[in-house]
């Protein structure tokens, strides 16, 4: 499906990269690195530079911790995105809440996409995507509420509910109006599941992309790959490279990471695999 | 009387080799849960009843399937879990016992009592003292934790309470407190994210006049849950 992501616009055949900015001095990876507004203003440019498409824009960090307001939330959030913008005017901007107040006033400021990460929790978050026409991702978490760790989850069959609960995230996103080309279904890697959910998903991504939905990967530096590497939370690039590679060669569309020239040289390389991209310069046994 | 002794383990399933990877992180809790629940096979039990706290009420027999395949696991190890797969797969926490009794070695018949979470303490207390009315020499499997809210890492995040709870606990297992164990709110082991009321009341109920002494074999908490192994047997048999 071609993707309409606010004013961006994507082929079927593009591998997307999203890039991550925290504006938290807590999240579990960069720990506040871009917290201050010249160095989140630097990382966008970092970023934009090294190839993403996408910048995801979060005010809250994703495990348990001080307790932040929507009020709160905003204003670490919002005025970053307006000047974001700013400087770049047709860059895609996403902004990483479950609260439509946020989501509201992101757009109001040049969102274009709403990464609803907690899976609907505020079903008012899809309203006002519609409201803007901005994008919406759709993200299983098993029913986990905003900010908790898993404990002992249990599915009959994880992928089955990851595509029930997801495609019906997406389809009353359509009901209320968002535009179908702006709907993402996103399986949520360690959210609500513990390391062998997140690993079955990721083996059985095929299914999802099979719903037609497009779909995104949020493995970036997660516990899952420490846990199935044994590495620490710094040391996990390489792990969530190979769930890229993976993932981009089963057909999902977009990638959210911290790490994002790597991660473009890797969806590159699946892409010419793939036969949608030429390679760079093919001499060998040519000349 | 019928209740021949009792085990406490925690309903973990980083204790089952299939799930918890190559490194076995838990190894130390899974032999300290072996050994307390070998003690109790020891002591001749007829027949086991698992008990768990659930999100609903139910008993299930011994041909009920595990279903630890909710779980996870790698596609193509065998669970231990062969038997047939058709009907309601016992809740996981009672999946978890089945499975422990399995590597214990115990190969008699199981009942699975799965607690409704809801269940008021005089309400527990009642349920063991009518298990207790049973003709066969039975042994209880009780699955539960402390506290999981020991640390910032913790999956309930750290709470200032935990360790005051868990001291609490293992007071109780040690001295036999009933008074203590009635007192077990819904609330606060909630707030703690624990499942160990309702096994620890219906073992009170089951054991009254209290016959069974409470010995500790593991007493720790692991990855920011409180895991207790404990076994419940007559005063004399304990370190035998």
């Amino acid at each position: 499906m071609t993707l309409q992501l606010g004013r961006g616009s994507f082929l079927d055949t593009d591998l997307l990269v999203m890039a991550i900015v925290n504006r938290t001095p807590d999240s579990f990876f960069d720990k506040g690195a871009s917290w201050a507004d010249d160095a989140a203003m630097e990382r966008v440019h970092r970023v934009v530079a090294e190839g993403a498409d996408i910048i995801d824009i979060g005010g809250v960090k994703a495990g348990p911790g001080d307790y932040v307001s929507p009020e709160e939330e905003a204003r670490r959030t919002v005025p970053f995105i307006a000047a974001v913008r700013d400087a770049y005017p047709d860059i895609v901007i996403s902004v990483d809440t479950w609260r439509h107040e946020v989501g509201r006033a992101a757009c109001e400021v040049g969102a274009d996409i709403l990464n609803d990460a907690w899976g609907g929790v505020d079903p008012d978050l899809a309203v006002v995507a519609a409201e803007f026409s901005a994008a919406i991702v759709c993200t299983h978490t098993g029913g986990a509420q905003p900010r908790t760790r898993p404990h002992r989850v249990a599915y009959d069959n994880v992928m089955d509910d990851i595509i029930a609960r997801t495609t019906a995230l997406a389809d009353r996103a359509s009901t209320v109006g968002v535009p179908r080309e702006g709907i993402i279904i996103d399986p949520g890697h360690d959210f609500g599941k513990n390391t062998w959910h997140s690993l079955e998903a990721t083996r059985r991504i095929d299914e999802m992309v099979a719903t037609g939905w497009p779909v995104l990967i949020s493995t970036s530096n997660k516990d899952f790959v420490g846990e199935t590497l044994n590495r620490p939370v710094d040391q996990r690039l390489l792990g969530s490279l190979a769930s890229v590679a993976v993932t981009a060669y089963a057909g999902a569309r977009i990638f959210r990471v911290h790490a994002v020239a790597e991660t473009r040289e890797v969806l590159d390389m699946v892409a010419s695999i793939l036969g949608t991209r030429e390679p760079s310069h093919t001499v060998r046994g040519l000349a | 009387m019928s209740i021949v002794g009792a085990a406490l383990v925690p309903a973990a399933p980083v204790l089952l080799p299939a799930l918890s990877g190559r490194e076995q992180p838990a190894a130390v809790v899974l032999n300290a849960a072996l050994c307390v629940i070998r003690q109790l096979i020891e002591s001749a039990p007829a027949e086991m009843m698992v008990l768990a706290e659930a999100d609903r009420y139910g008993v299930f027999d011994t041909s009920a399937p595990w279903g630890l395949h909710r779980l996870g696991g790698m596609p193509a190890r065998d669970s231990g879990d062969a038997r047939a797969t058709c009907g309601e797969p016992l809740p996981v926490p009672l999946a978890i016992g089945a499975a422990l009794l399995r590597l214990a070695g115990w190969t008699g018949p199981v009942d699975y009592h799965a607690l409704d979470r809801s269940l008021s303490p005089e309400a527990a207390i009642e349920y063991g003292r009518k298990l207790s009315s049973s003709t066969l020499p039975v042994g209880l499997l009780l699955l539960g934790n402390g506290s999981a809210c020991c640390t910032d890492k913790a999956p309930g995040s750290f709470h200032s309470g935990a360790q005051a709870f868990n001291e609490a606990l293992t007071s109780i297992i040690r001295t036999g407190d009933q008074t203590t164990v009635e007192q077990l709110s819904a609330e606060a082991t909630a707030e703690q994210l624990s499942d160990i009321r309702l096994p620890l009341q219906v073992l009170a109920g089951a054991d009254s006049p209290a016959r069974l002494r409470g010995s500790i074999a593991y007493d720790e908490p692991f990855m920011g849950v409180h895991y207790i192994c404990a076994a419940f047997l007559p005063v004399g048999t304990l370190g035998q």
